[in-house]
């Protein structure tokens, strides 16, 4: 399964490494350059597009990902591979964290650039003494918030990677089945995490306290769709690509 | 394990209402090379992707060295689809890399002396090379497997005569007695001398299946324009 995941890093790294310099490069300019330059005024556009597509492919992309690897030709090579359909999706679904995590790093760092750029360093210095002088209780919470990020993503995935396959089981030529399958994931999942959002703020005094319900929850709908999956891939998908 | 290598009974598949295999019965030993022959559309492909378990039948059965088809099964065959397939981003290095790490009976020896006989250059890119030099590559690969069963769906596809020649010359050398060799094409001309059993496909039907030394009045080409042609 590592040596799988391992190929498959390789691969998409390899051939995202372009977009990844630029990025690099666009991060670098937005540091240097003095904040009054015409070429940051012009940045600005590029970096925000950067921005925000990054903290929407970090929710998106591993879900995408994942169907799309049973679309390419690529699938013919792992289709010869003798692995457990099992030990294949679990793999998919540990690659789909991964890019999640790069993605939002790339979220992070685009941020943290601009805040040293442009805030005073005691700011700087504030928010992260603000976090490190957190209570037990307040970072604990922060953590858990998280964690219910983390394992929104992970349920989000795994629940259209489960309607994408049932898509193809039961109409193998059926177009846009990832269209779908992400548009449907995303309808529930965003009343969910509204729901979330609405307790957090209707419940201030007792922040955090319900998340590990959530997390417990978005486990639980990632466990059952990893098994359903598992029984469409094994009896039932038929790939054409 | 059964003597045959492959069995297949009553298999029918199709897509939507186009019917792509039609009651299919097929029991191939070890130590042949076999020809599924056939015009394009006529079910070769779906044929080795249901070996593969890629598709599912919708009816019959199909065993592979005796166990039914399964993830399982795929241990037991060397697939060389008719499409690319390896990562486009690898060297002809990482291809082989990659098959060592994936498939345990890799034989990294074996692939060493095809590349060698093939002219491979290992240092070069996968998406770089011709399309004649990728088929050789995918070719030195599928062979290097120590398994019972290689199939090569139209391996010799739109290639020069050459390298058409050192393809066939590299796959006739392969088979031994302890392996089945099933190869999918519609170009008979090129291919007939290396062939001991053939099996015309016909509209997802087998419409012929004999030995090759039992067709003696004509050309095995001149055969299959006979079969789907009509004449």
């Amino acid at each position: 399964m590592f040596k799988y995941i391992k190929w498959e890093l390789k691969d998409e790294l390899k051939r995202k490494s372009v977009l990844g310099i630029v990025v690099i490069i666009l991060y670098l300019l937005i540091y240097i350059l003095p904040s009054e330059s015409e070429t940051v005024g012009l940045l600005a556009i590029p970096y925000i597009i950067v921005l925000l597509g990054s903290i929407l492919m970090a929710y998106l992309y591993g879900a995408y990902r994942t169907m799309k690897s049973y679309q390419r030709d690529t699938f013919l090579l792992e289709s010869m591979i003798p692995f457990n359909p099992g030990t294949l999706l679990l793999a998919k679904y540990i690659l789909a964290i991964i890019f999640n995590i790069i993605f939002s790093l790339v979220y992070v760092l685009g941020v943290a650039v601009v805040l040293f750029k442009e805030a005073n360093f005691d700011v700087v210095k504030g928010m992260f003494d603000f976090f490190f002088q957190m209570d037990f209780d307040g970072m604990q919470a922060l953590l858990r918030m998280l964690l219910v990020l983390f394992t929104t993503t992970v349920a989000f995935t795994s629940f259209a990677t489960l309607l994408f396959l049932a898509i193809k089981s039961f109409f193998p030529n059926l177009n846009g089945a990832t269209l779908i399958s992400i548009t449907l994931g995303l309808f529930f999942f965003s009343k969910i995490i509204i729901s979330y959002i609405k307790n957090i703020a209707s419940n201030m005094d007792s922040f955090g306290e319900g998340d590990i319900l959530y997390c417990i929850f978005f486990l639980a709908i990632t466990a059952i769709c990893y098994f359903i999956s598992v029984i469409f891939i094994r009896d039932k998908l038929e790939v054409y690509n | 394990m059964s003597q045959n290598y492959l069995e297949i009974s009553n298999v029918s598949k199709s897509y939507g209402n186009t019917l792509a295999l039609k009651d299919v019965n097929l029991a191939l030993e070890p130590g042949k090379i076999v020809g599924i022959l056939g015009p394009n559309g006529s079910g070769k492909t779906t044929l080795f992707k249901t070996i593969m378990h890629i598709i599912r039948q919708q009816q019959g059965t199909v065993k592979i060295c005796g166990e039914e088809v399964s993830y399982e099964t795929r241990k037991y065959i060397s697939f060389m689809p008719d499409k690319e397939f390896l990562y486009k981003s690898m060297k002809v290095m990482d291809a082989t890399k990659y098959y060592q790490e994936m498939f345990n009976d890799f034989d990294i020896s074996r692939f060493n002396e095809l590349a060698k006989k093939l002219q491979l250059d290992t240092l070069a890119d996968v998406d770089k090379l011709s399309k004649g030099n990728k088929e050789k590559l995918v070719l030195a690969l599928t062979l290097s497997r120590n398994v019972p069963i290689y199939l090569l769906d139209e391996p010799l596809g739109n290639l020069d005569p050459v390298i058409k020649h050192e393809m066939l010359t590299v796959i006739k050398q392969s088979v031994t007695d302890k392996n089945l060799i099933i190869i999918s094409t519609h170009l008979i001309k090129d291919i007939q001398e290396i062939l001991e059993r053939i099996i015309f496909l016909k509209n997802g039907h087998i419409e012929v299946d004999c030995l090759s030394s039992d067709v003696t009045n004509k050309s095995i080409e001149d055969y299959y324009l006979e079969v789907f042609t009509n004449v």
